[in-house]
C-alpha cells in the first residue's frame, strides 16, 4: 500500500516532466498586410526548455508534414544574452506570453532563430512571404524535448494580394472644400484687379491673372491642407473611422501633451536644433574664412569638394553614414574600435547629429562665404592703422557685422534641421527604442508624428501633433526675432 | 614731433609692373607735405607703404631715427583717414574713436577715465560732442569725415597720413574742412602727410609740395617756388598751366574783382 | 585749446623694431599648439574608445605636454632664453612620448594621422626654436638692426606658414567630406554585401551590372523621370507669370501675395504631412505620378517666383517700354521679349526644380507606397532596409543616381547662390 502510493506520487510530482505540451489552440489572421498571416497558438501546458515549434505551411490541409513546407521555427530555451529586437525590427515578427495575455517580443540567437524562455504558453508570429490571394493551410509542429512530436490541426488562411487599404473614403466633401477655396480666390483676385481697373492703374490690367495660377496652387495645395489640418486635429479622425470623423474638442491635443516622452522629445528635438545649428554656423564660418584668400592655390577645388554633402541627394548619404556606423562598416575599421553606436540610445543621438552636423556645412559655409564678401574692406586697414590685432579684427569687426546676416540664417537653419525627416527617419528610425508607446530615443518630434499618422493611424492626434510643432516655430522664431532685434534694418 | 625720410623707396608688383621709383624725401618735423599728381603716379601707394599697409620692395622708410619697414602699422605711431572714412559701422561715433585705444596693451595703455578724457576732448575739437551716440550711417558725409579725423588723431599719433580725405565731400563742405584741417595741424603740431590730386587743394593747404608723375618725384618744395620755377615739362603742365587757367577764368568772370 | 601735446601722446621709442619683434616661428608655433592640444584629446578619446589602457595612458602624458608647451611658448620672450632651451627639452619628452606610443607600431591610416600630429609639432618646435635667429630673440641680444632684418624676414615666414596652414585645414575637411564617398566607391566595387574589409581589395562590377539589369531600378527611374519633369514643367508655368508680375507690376495686394509665398516657404513640409496625405487619398492621387508632381510643384513654387522675381528685376524696362511704343500690348512683350531673354534664368530655375523633385524622400515615401510607384529614393532605401540588406547594389545604385546630380549641382551652384542672395540673406 504504502508502496503504491509513493509510486504514484511520484508519478503525479514527475509527470509536469514527462508531460508533453499540445497545441490547444491556433488561429490565424491574413489581414494583417502584404503577404503577410498572423499565427497565434497556445500549448495545454507551459513548455519546457528543448521544445520546438515548427509552423509548416501548404496547398492542402496538413496531414503529414511530407507534403508541406516549412517556414520557420520558434525554440523553447535559455534566452540569457540574446538581443530582443523590437516589433517591426525584424520580418517575421513574433511574440511570446506565458498565458497572460501579455506579450513580449521574442528574442533571437545568431542564426536569428526565435526562442522563447521556458514556461511559454502563447505565441504569435506575423509570417511573412506567404504567397498571396491564394488559400493556404498552416499547421504548428511542437516537437518536444523527449522528441515526441505533435502536429497541429491545421488551419487555413489568405493573405492579402494587395497592400492597399481596404477603406474607402467619400471624395465629395474635400472636392467641394477645393472648390470653394478655388472660387473664393479667383473671385477675390477678380475684385482686387477691378477695384485697381476702377483707380485707373493700368499697368496692372493683366497682373492679377499673371499671378492667379500660381496663387490659386499655393491655396489649394497649401492653404487648405494647412486649415484642413487644423480641422483634423479636433477630430478622432483615425485609420479605422475616416470619413466619419467627429470632433472631438482638445482630446487630442491633451494626449499629446500627456504622451509619454513628450518633454523627452521635444527636448531632445531642441538640443539636435540647437547643436546642429551651432556647429553649422560655427564650422561654416571656420571654412568660409580658409576660402576667403584671394591667393589660395586649388581653391575652388576646395569649395567644391567641401559643397558635395550638399550636393548629393542627401537620403543617399544618410544611408551611406548608416553603413558606415554599423558595426561591419567601415568605421569600426577606421578607427581600429568595435563599436556599435547605432544600438545604444546616447550613441545613436551623437551619430545622428554628427551625420547631420556633415549634411548642413555646405550651405552655410556659401552663405556666410556671400555674406564675408559683402563686409566693407577698408575697415580691416583702419584697424590695422588703430593698432588692433588679427584676432580682434575677426572678434570686434567681422562677427559684429556678420550678425545681421548671422541671424536670419540661424532661424532658418532652426527651422531646417527641427523638421529634418530624412536623417532620422533613416538612420535609426527613432530608436533604438526606450518604450513602445512613445518616442524612441531618437525620434525628433517629426519623425514621431510621422509614426503616430502612419503606422498607429492615429490621423487626428498626428494633426494635433503637427499644429503643437508648428505653434512651437512660430512661439520661438518670434521670441528668436525680437532677442536678436533682426527686423532692425541695416545698411 | 617727427621727422619722415624715404630712402630708394621703390615698389614693385609681381607682374614686373613699378608703381613708386627710387623715391628720396625727406619730410620735416611738423612739416604739412602735399603728395600731389595725377591718378595713378604713385601717391597713394607711397603713402600707404609709410602706413605699412603695403610692403616696400627696395629702399628704407623711417620715422624719426627709427627704420619702420616692416613694422606693423599699429606699431608706428600713426594716424590715417581714408578717403572712403572706413569707419566701423556697427560702433557708435564714440566707439569709433575709441577703438584703438582701448585695444591697446603694455605701457601706452590708458586707463578709463584717460580714455573719456580723450574722447570729450577730440570730440570737441571737431565738433562731434552732440553725435557720440550716433552710429555712422545716421551721419552726414562731412560729419563721418571728422569722425575718422577724430580716430586718426585721438592717439595723438606722431604723422598724420590722410589719403584725398575731402574727395567724397562737396565744393562748400570741402573749402570748410580745408580750413578746419590745416588749423588742427597748425595747434597739434604734428607731422602731416596728405595725398591729392587736387592743385589747389595743395596749393593751400600744404608748407611743402612734391610732385609726383608715374612713379618718380618730379619737383618738391613750397608751394609758390614750384609754381613759379617748374623743373620740368609736366609740372608746367599739370600744376602750373592748370592754375592759370582757373586765375584767369576767375578774373574773366570778376573782371579785376577777384580774392 | 589742446597746446603741444607731447604729454599725452604715446611714449615711441627708435628701437622700434626690437619692441615690436617677435620670431614668425614663435608666432606660429603659439597657433599651432592649441590645436595639437585638441588633436590629442581627439586621440585620447579613440584610445579610450579601443580600450587600450597604455595608449590612453600615454595619450593623457601627451595632452599634459603639449599644454606645458603652449604655456612656455607663451612665456617665451626676449631675454628668456631659459623658457627657450626649457621648450626644446620638453618638445624632446613629447617626441620621446611618441616613439613609446607607436613602439608596437602605427595599423591603420588614423595611427598615422595621430603619430603625424604628435610628431611634426615636436620636430617643428625643436628645430624653429633652436634657430639661431630664434636664439638671438631669446637670448636678449636683439639689436635694432636685426630686429629690422628679421621683420623683413617674418613677412615671407608668415606668408609660408599661413598657406600651409591653410592648406593642412582644408584638407583636413575635404578627408571629412570625401570619406564616405569612398566608401561607397569601395562597397560599390567589392563583391558581396560586406560592409567593411579593406580599401579596394578586390574588384567587381557585379553589383552594377546587377543594378542595371533590374527591372525595379529602371521603374524607379522611370517614375522618378516622370514626376521631375512634370514637377519642373508645372513649377515653372505657375511660377514664369507670377515672377514677372510680381517684378514688373504694382497692383493690389501685392504685398499680401508675396508674403503669402514667404509664409509658405516656412511651414516645414512635414506639418502638413497628414492633411497633404488625406486629400490625395481622398481624390485617388495616392499611387501616381500627378500626386506628387502637383504636391512638388507647390513646394518648390515660392522659390522658383523668388528667382525669377530677382532675374526679371535686372532686365532693364526700357527694354519693354521700347516695345511698347513699337505698339505691342502687354502679353505681347511678355512672351515675344521676356521669355526668350531669360531662358538662362529659367533653364537654372528649372534645374533647380528638377532636383529638388529627383532627391526628395518623405513625400515621395508616404504617398507612393506601392512598389511600381516608387520613386528612386524611396526605391534605394528599401534596398536597405530591414528585410534585405544589399549594400552592394545599393551602393553601385547610389553612385549612378549621385554622379549627374552632383555633376549638374557643382556646375550650376553658382547660379543658385546668386539667386537665393538676391533677397534672401539680407532679408
Amino acid at each position: 500500500m504504502k508502496r503504491a502510493f509513493i509510486a504514484i506520487l511520484s508519478f503525479i510530482l514527475l509527470l509536469p516532466i514527462y508531460q508533453a505540451s499540445e497545441i490547444s489552440t491556433l488561429e490565424a489572421d491574413g489581414d494583417v498586410g502584404y503577404r503577410q498571416v498572423e499565427l497565434i497558438w497556445s500549448t495545454d501546458s507551459p513548455t519546457q526548455e528543448g521544445t520546438i515549434f515548427q509552423i509548416w505551411m501548404s496547398n492542402e490541409t496538413i496531414i503529414e508534414t511530407i507534403n508541406a513546407t516549412m517556414h520557420s521555427q520558434v525554440t523553447v530555451g535559455n534566452t540569457s544574452g540574446l538581443i530582443q529586437p523590437e516589433i517591426g525590427e525584424w520580418y517575421d515578427d513574433c511574440t511570446y506570453n506565458f498565458g497572460d495575455g501579455k506579450w513580449i517580443p521574442v528574442y533571437r540567437d545568431l542564426d536569428g532563430t526565435a526562442v522563447v524562455p521556458s514556461e511559454t504558453i502563447g505565441v504569435n508570429c506575423t509570417l511573412t512571404g506567404i504567397p498571396p490571394g491564394i488559400e493556404i493551410y498552416l499547421a504548428v509542429m511542437v516537437i518536444n524535448p523527449s522528441n515526441e512530436s505533435i502536429l497541429s490541426p491545421s488551419i487555413s488562411s489568405s493573405s492579402t494580394s494587395s497592400d492597399e487599404e481596404i477603406i474607402v473614403i467619400e471624395t465629395s466633401p474635400y472636392i467641394f472644400a477645393i472648390g470653394s477655396i478655388a472660387l473664393s480666390v479667383i473671385i477675390l483676385l477678380f475684385i482686387l484687379r477691378w477695384m485697381d481697373y476702377r483707380e485707373g492703374k493700368t499697368t496692372s490690367r493683366f497682373a492679377h491673372i499673371y499671378i492667379a495660377p500660381a496663387i490659386l496652387a499655393l491655396s489649394v495645395l497649401t492653404f487648405y491642407p494647412v486649415l484642413y489640418g487644423i480641422w483634423l486635429s479636433f477630430t478622432n479622425a483615425d485609420q479605422s473611422y475616416l470619413g466619419d470623423q467627429s470632433i472631438i474638442g482638445i482630446e487630442n491635443f491633451i494626449t499629446v501633451i500627456s504622451t509619454s516622452g513628450f518633454f523627452r522629445v521635444t527636448g531632445f528635438t531642441l538640443l539636435w536644433s540647437i547643436v546642429n545649428v551651432a556647429a553649422h554656423i560655427g564650422f561654416g564660418l571656420l571654412l568660409a574664412m580658409a576660402l576667403n584668400s584671394n591667393d589660395l592655390r586649388g581653391r575652388s577645388a576646395y569649395r567644391t569638394a567641401l559643397l558635395l554633402p550638399w550636393a548629393i541627394p542627401s537620403y543617399i548619404s544618410v544611408l551611406v553614414w548608416r553603413g558606415l556606423y554599423e558595426p561591419a562598416g567601415a568605421l569600426n575599421d577606421f578607427l581600429g574600435t568595435d563599436l556599435n553606436l547605432l544600438a545604444d540610445p546616447n550613441g545613436a543621438r551623437i551619430v545622428v547629429i554628427l551625420v547631420n552636423i556633415w549634411l548642413g556645412i555646405p550651405f552655410m559655409m556659401m552663405s556666410i562665404s556671400g555674406a564675408l564678401q559683402a563686409l566693407p574692406k577698408d575697415m580691416y586697414e583702419a584697424a590695422e592703422v588703430d593698432g588692433i590685432n588679427k584676432f580682434s579684427r575677426f572678434f570686434y569687426l567681422t562677427l559684429p557685422n556678420l550678425k545681421s546676416a548671422l541671424v536670419p540664417l540661424s532661424l532658418l537653419g532652426f527651422i531646417w534641421t527641427f523638421n529634418m525627416f530624412n536623417v532620422i527617419y533613416l538612420m535609426t528610425d527613432g530608436g533604438p527604442n526606450l518604450d513602445f508607446d512613445g518616442p524612441g530615443s531618437t525620434d525628433i518630434l517629426i519623425t514621431y508624428v510621422y509614426d503616430v499618422a502612419f503606422r498607429e493611424g492615429a490621423y487626428g492626434v498626428a494633426a494635433a501633433w503637427s499644429v503643437v510643432i508648428f505653434l512651437m516655430l512660430v512661439v520661438f522664431s518670434w521670441t528668436y526675432m525680437k532677442k536678436t532685434n533682426a527686423t532692425e534694418a541695416v545698411t | 614731433m617727427v621727422s619722415v625720410s624715404f630712402r630708394n623707396v621703390t615698389k614693385q608688383y609681381e607682374n614686373g609692373f613699378t608703381a613708386v621709383n627710387e623715391l628720396n624725401l625727406e619730410i620735416n618735423d611738423g612739416e604739412f607735405l602735399v603728395l600731389l599728381g595725377p591718378s595713378g603716379c604713385g601717391k597713394s601707394t607711397t603713402l600707404r607703404m609709410l602706413a605699412g599697409l603695403e610692403d616696400i620692395s627696395k629702399g628704407e622708410i623711417s620715422i624719426g631715427s627709427a627704420k619702420v619697414n616692416d613694422l606693423p602699422p599699429g606699431a608706428r605711431g600713426i594716424g590715417m583717414v581714408f578717403q572712403s572714412y572706413a569707419l566701423y559701422p556697427h560702433m557708435s561715433v564714440e566707439d569709433n574713436l575709441s577703438f584703438g585705444l582701448k585695444m591697446m596693451k603694455g605701457e601706452g595703455r590708458k586707463s578709463d577715465d584717460e580714455v573719456s578724457i580723450l574722447i570729450a576732448e577730440t570730440a570737441a575739437m571737431l565738433g562731434l560732442s552732440e553725435e557720440l551716440q550716433k552710429k555712422p550711417k545716421q551721419l552726414s558725409g562731412g560729419q563721418r569725415q571728422r569722425v575718422a579725423l577724430g580716430r586718426a588723431l585721438i592717439k595723438r599719433p606722431r604723422v598724420l597720413l590722410m589719403d584725398e580725405p575731402l574727395s567724397n565731400l562737396d565744393a562748400e563742405l570741402r573749402q570748410q574742412m580745408r580750413v578746419e584741417i590745416r588749423r588742427l595741424h597748425d595747434e597739434l603740431g604734428m607731422t602731416t602727410v596728405y595725398v591729392t590730386h587736387d592743385q589747389i587743394e595743395a596749393m593751400t593747404l600744404a608748407d611743402r609740395i612734391a610732385v609726383l608723375n608715374e612713379g618718380e618725384l618730379q619737383q618738391h618744395g613750397p608751394p609758390m617756388e614750384v609754381y613759379r620755377n617748374p623743373t620740368n615739362q609736366f609740372i608746367e603742365g599739370f600744376l602750373c598751366a592748370h592754375l592759370n587757367e582757373i586765375v584767369d577764368t576767375a578774373n574773366a568772370l570778376f573782371g579785376g574783382e577777384e580774392e | 585749446m589742446i597746446g603741444s601735446e607731447k604729454s599725452l601722446s604715446p611714449v615711441f621709442h627708435d628701437d622700434l623694431a626690437s619692441r615690436w619683434y617677435i620670431p614668425a616661428e614663435v608666432e606660429s608655433l603659439r597657433s599651432l599648439y592649441p590645436i595639437v592640444v585638441m588633436i590629442n584629446f581627439v586621440s585620447l578619446a579613440i584610445f579610450i574608445l579601443r580600450e587600450d589602457q597604455d595608449l590612453i595612458f600615454s595619450s593623457s602624458m601627451q595632452i599634459v605636454v603639449s599644454l606645458v608647451i603652449l604655456l612656455l611658448l607663451y612665456k617665451l620672450d626676449q631675454g628668456q632664453r631659459f623658457i627657450r632651451d626649457g621648450v626644446i627639452a620638453i618638445s624632446g619628452l613629447s617626441l620621446l612620448l611618441c616613439v613609446l606610443q607607436f613602439l608596437s607600431g602605427p595599423q591603420i591610416i588614423i595611427d598615422y594621422w595621430m603619430l603625424g600630429w604628435s610628431l611634426f609639432p615636436s620636430l617643428f618646435a625643436i628645430y624653429s626654436v633652436s634657430k639661431p635667429i630664434v636664439t638671438l630673440w631669446a637670448s636678449g641680444n636683439q639689436t635694432t638692426r636685426s630686429a629690422e632684418l628679421g621683420l623683413y624676414r617674418n613677412r615671407s615666414v608668415n606668408r609660408f606658414h599661413g598657406k600651409v596652414f591653410r592648406h593642412v585645414a582644408l584638407t583636413h575637411a575635404v578627408a571629412f567630406v570625401v570619406l564616405p564617398i569612398l566608401w561607397i566607391l569601395d562597397v560599390a566595387l567589392s563583391p558581396g554585401n560586406s560592409l567593411g574589409g579593406g580599401f579596394f581589395d578586390s574588384v567587381t562590377m557585379e553589383h552594377f551590372n546587377h543594378i542595371l539589369s533590374s527591372e525595379s531600378f529602371w521603374i524607379w527611374t522611370r517614375n522618378s523621370v516622370i514626376v521631375s519633369i512634370g514637377t519642373t514643367i508645372l513649377g515653372l508655368a505657375l511660377a514664369i507669370p507670377a515672377g514677372y508680375a510680381f517684378s514688373r507690376f504694382k497692383f493690389r495686394g501685392r504685398d499680401y501675395a508675396m508674403f503669402s509665398f514667404l509664409l509658405v516657404q516656412m511651414f516645414p513640409g512635414v506639418i502638413i504631412l497628414v492633411p497633404y496625405f488625406l486629400v490625395m487619398k481622398a481624390l485617388g492621387l495616392l499611387n501616381t505620378s500627378v500626386g506628387l508632381i502637383l504636391a512638388y510643384s507647390v513646394t518648390a513654387l515660392p522659390l522658383c517666383v523668388w528667382m525669377l522675381k530677382g532675374f526679371f528685376d535686372t532686365v532693364p524696362k526700357e527694354l519693354e517700354e521700347a516695345a511698347l511704343v513699337d505698339g505691342c500690348n502687354q502679353n505681347n512683350v511678355f512672351w515675344r521679349i521676356i521669355l526668350p531673354l531669360s531662358l538662362p534664368a529659367v533653364a537654372v530655375t528649372a534645374l533647380f526644380s528638377f532636383l529638388a523633385a529627383w532627391n526628395e524622400f518623405l513625400l515621395a515615401l508616404t504617398f507612393n507606397t506601392s512598389e511600381e510607384m516608387y520613386t528612386l529614393p524611396v526605391g534605394l532605401a528599401s534596398l536597405i532596409s530591414s528585410t534585405g540588406q544589399a549594400w552592394g547594389d545599393f551602393a553601385a545604385a547610389s553612385l549612378l543616381v549621385s554622379l549627374p546630380v552632383v555633376v549638374l549641382f557643382v556646375i550650376f551652384q553658382r547660379f543658385l547662390i546668386e539667386g537665393l542672395s538676391a533677397g534672401g540673406v539680407k532679408g
